[in-house]
């Protein structure tokens, strides 16, 4: 593929926040819906990988992708610790109340989950993009 | 009690913290070594409170019994945690010494306490589906460490371990299928309350599906015709964590067998799966020592004996059938279970000094030890006497609980085979100790790190010596979890309250409580 | 409508059984596809499949009746994800392999590796050190 293609990048530059705003939406949408973070993940590294498509490998191989990935372990591992210093059982659902909105911690499990498959799928989509024939 | 969920979480967040400290190896290491011993400590207190207490429950995200995902911790679970945490401790204090730098960057760390997690989690869920789950994380662990450095071999033979791996894991879910739409249920406390009424041809089913179930557990303990994959598949792991590999993965295969055919499968006709078991175990003792005695590098003759020691648990589970003996054959096999994991473990671990001594792991290559470095001349003929079942090691000792309970059950030709495979295993380390620590040492000094190395191990030699001359308590215990697998009646309890009850195994109970009353116990 | 998924079923597995015992690492990835989906299938008919079913996305808590039970639609998305994920594994070992040996038939590579097999990939002289 050639990364020059004019008509690619101008693609690109609409496509890439297009994606990444029905990422969004289908993201918010999992609480009670089909979506969440998983299919958003998938939706925000599809945009990664037009924009690898259209920009080149090379500023997206200087971002270590695989610590995003542990990154979002990180946020949903820990975020079912949190009931656990309130006494509940691991993984219990709180509540946060911000004046109208009631945020479940279950969202930031989501956001982890989305981290993580961002992030593996863009290690692997990077990983491909710089072998050598 | 909520912190039994600490035993997965715990690893959990090690691996991530092991990943994240990627560019610094020591701090990487150090973590991987406190958060192993911190995680040890916590499991010898659980073990103790489980003791006093009975068994602990935590619902994750706090819904209700039959159907929210249960963390059981009773005896057994904390027995075989405090085994896991022991050994990963020693391979944490030891392996700083073995990784090299291109192990490491294979994201050794992260990948050993997945491998920690995959097991804990194994012994802590109350739930068939969840133990499918940490199968599948353990194995995925296990994969990754497997393939650390990358060598052909390594390639190859992790290949053959993944295929087979497969294949169990797609019958384990043919296995779950069958169960569930049989029983209705995956929870374990459940479905020993369901099977323990079950009867007529629902039952007969219910026996048929549970055989994939068996050869599932069989394959991943390496029992008799199931045992192929492991003797090539264990010499390629790393040095130092294959400790862990030989005294843990096969021993979750039994632990399964135990809590899931012992304990929840209760409908008449289960003893048909523990009467294939005893058969096979006779099998499985006589092939591995066969297979170890023709071998001619030191960790294939230990692959091999894994397998032959392999088929003395199974025939403590197999002589479970017989409802007079149940609960001392399983107090025996569980007895044999710390035996071996402690023993197992040290003896690789040994096997690797003495490959980092002389070099080589052939035994033709080697020789001298004994001369060279007889400290770790030492722990290896105290672990390998222990092996083969010499006084006053535990060995003897968990070898005798077991044949006495299969005399009583006048299982004589079980017995046979393990007597005669006991033989053959002390002719086989006989080998590996008259080739390599006897013999003339060339001049060279052997390479210092061995003592830093020996250093952890001696801890597990002195376990099994301690397990062998003040054996009381450790009996005692093993005996009290094998009450708790075969009459569930607090397991049951504490998942799914007190109103749930389970009835006794065709007289099982009764009959195993007579008996305890016969031999002046409570 | 337990008859035709009990065929395809059967069709699946026998289909990935024969394909995993062909001496070509493709044809065994593929069957282990199949193999994974037959097992998928069958995991939808053992929790009680009926045609008249709905999904379980519970609109109005006190209409339940008439929904599938969550819990095989459950197992399944787990066992998809973990056997997506050792397949791709899997896959690519059969590629490493096939580069290093050259042959995409398992029961043609070597017995043994003599050159850097002493037991293992043990740190002791003599053995590769695998120092880049």
């Amino acid at each position: 593929m050639n990364a020059e293609s004019p008509i690619l990048r101008t693609v690109a530059r609409y496509a890439i926040p297009l994606t990444m705003l029905v990422a969004l939406r289908i993201f918010f949408q999992g609480h009670d819906l089909p979506g969440g973070g998983f299919i958003a993940g998938v939706l925000l590294a599809a945009a990664g990988a037009i924009h690898l498509l259209a920009s080149g490998v090379g500023g997206a191989a200087r971002v270590r992708w695989w610590r995003v990935a542990v990154l979002g372990l990180l946020v949903s591992v820990s975020n079912g610790i949190w009931p656990m210093l309130l006494g509940h059982p691991y993984m219990d659902n709180e509540f946060l109340h911000l004046g109208p909105i009631h945020l479940p911690t279950a969202t930031f499990f989501d956001l982890g989950v989305m981290l993580i498959v961002v992030g593996t799928l863009m290690t692997i989509f990077v990983e491909l993009s710089l072998e050598k024939r | 009690m909520n912190a039994v969920v600490l035993v997965i979480l715990v690893p959990f967040l090690t691996a991530i913290g092991t990943a994240l400290l990627h560019d610094r190896p020591r701090a990487e290491s150090a973590l991987n070594a406190v958060s192993c011993l911190g995680l040890a400590a916590f499991v010898f207190w659980l073990l103790a409170k489980v003791d006093a207490d009975g068994p602990q429950v935590s619902m994750m995200g706090g819904y209700a019994a039959p159907y929210g995902i249960a963390f059981v911790a009773d005896r057994l679970s904390c027995i075989m945690l405090c085994l896991s945490m022991l050994v990963a401790s020693v391979v944490a204090l030891y392996v700083p010494w073995t990784v090299t730098p291109l192990q490491q960057s294979h994201f050794f760390y992260p990948l050993f306490q997945v491998l920690l997690l995959g097991v804990n989690w194994s012994f802590i869920t109350g739930d068939l589906f969840n133990l499918f789950v940490s199968y599948e994380v353990m194995l995925i662990g296990s994969y990754g460490v497997m393939m650390c450095g990358s060598s052909r071999q390594q390639v190859r033979q992790t290949l053959t371990y993944v295929a087979i791996n497969l294949l169990g894991g797609s019958l384990f879910v043919v296995g779950l299928g069958l169960v569930y739409s049989i029983v209705g249920t995956l929870n374990m406390a459940d479905i020993a309350v369901v099977t323990s009424r079950l009867a007529g041809p629902r039952a007969g089913m219910l026996t048929a599906a549970s055989m994939v179930l068996l050869a599932v557990f069989a394959l991943k303990a390496a029992a008799f015709p199931l045992f192929f994959w492991l003797p090539d598949s264990y010499p390629i792991v790393p040095l130092g964590v294959n400790g862990f590999f030989a005294g843990l993965l096969t021993k979750v295969g039994i632990y399964s067998l135990l809590r899931v055919f012992v304990m929840t499968f209760r409908q008449p006709g289960n003893e048909l799966a523990l009467q294939a078991l005893l058969v096979a175990s006779a099998f499985t003792m006589v092939v591995g020592v066969l297979g170890a005695l023709c071998q001619w590098e030191v960790r294939r003759v230990l692959s091999w004996h894994i397998i032959s020691q392999v088929g003395y648990m199974v025939m403590g589970i197999g002589l479970a059938a017989d409802a007079g003996i149940a609960t001392a054959a399983v107090a025996a096999t569980i007895f044999y279970v710390v035996h071996h994991i402690v023993v197992k473990a040290s003896l690789f671990l040994v096997g690797g000094i003495a490959e980092e001594i002389s070099g080589s792991g052939r035994l033709k290559e080697m020789g001298g030890i004994a001369l060279a470095a007889p400290g770790a001349a030492a722990l290896f003929f105290v672990s390998a006497l222990s092996l083969a079942g010499m006084p006053p090691f535990s060995g003897f000792l968990a070898k005798l609980v077991l044949v006495r309970t299969a005399l009583r059950g006048a299982h004589f030709w079980v017995v046979a085979a393990a007597v005669a495979t006991s033989f053959l295993t002390l002719l086989s380390m006989m080998k590996i100790w008259s080739y390599a620590f006897w013999g003339d040492w060339h001049d060279a000094p052997p390479r210092p790190l061995w003592r830093r190395m020996a250093a952890p191990v001696s801890v597990l030699v002195a376990t099994t010596v301690l397990l062998g001359l003040w054996a009381q308590p450790f009996l005692r215990i093993a005996s009290d979890a094998a009450r708790g697998i075969v009459d569930p009646v607090d397991y049951v309890h504490a998942v799914l309250g007190p109103e749930a009850s389970v009835e006794a195994r065709s007289g099982v109970g009764a009959i195993a409580s007579a008996h305890l009353a016969a031999e002046g116990r409570p | 409508m337990e008859l035709p998924l009990a065929i395809a079923i059967a069709l699946l597995f026998a289909g990935g059984a024969y394909s995993i015992l062909r001496p070509n690492f493709f044809r065994i990835v593929v069957g282990f596809g199949l193999l994974s989906n037959a097992v998928n299938l069958l995991m939808i008919l053992c929790g009680g499949f009926r045609s008249q079913t709905a999904a379980p996305f519970v609109a109005d808590p006190r209409r339940v009746d008439g929904l599938m039970d969550p819990i095989p639609p459950d197992i399944i998305l787990t066992a998809i994800v973990i056997s997506f994920a050792v397949g791709a594994l899997f896959l690519t070992l059969c590629y490493v392999v096939y580069r290093e040996y050259g042959t995409d038939d398992p029961e043609a590579l070597p017995v043994r590796e003599p050159e850097d097999w002493a037991g293992g990939p043990a740190r002791g002289a003599g053995l590769p050190r695998y120092e880049e």
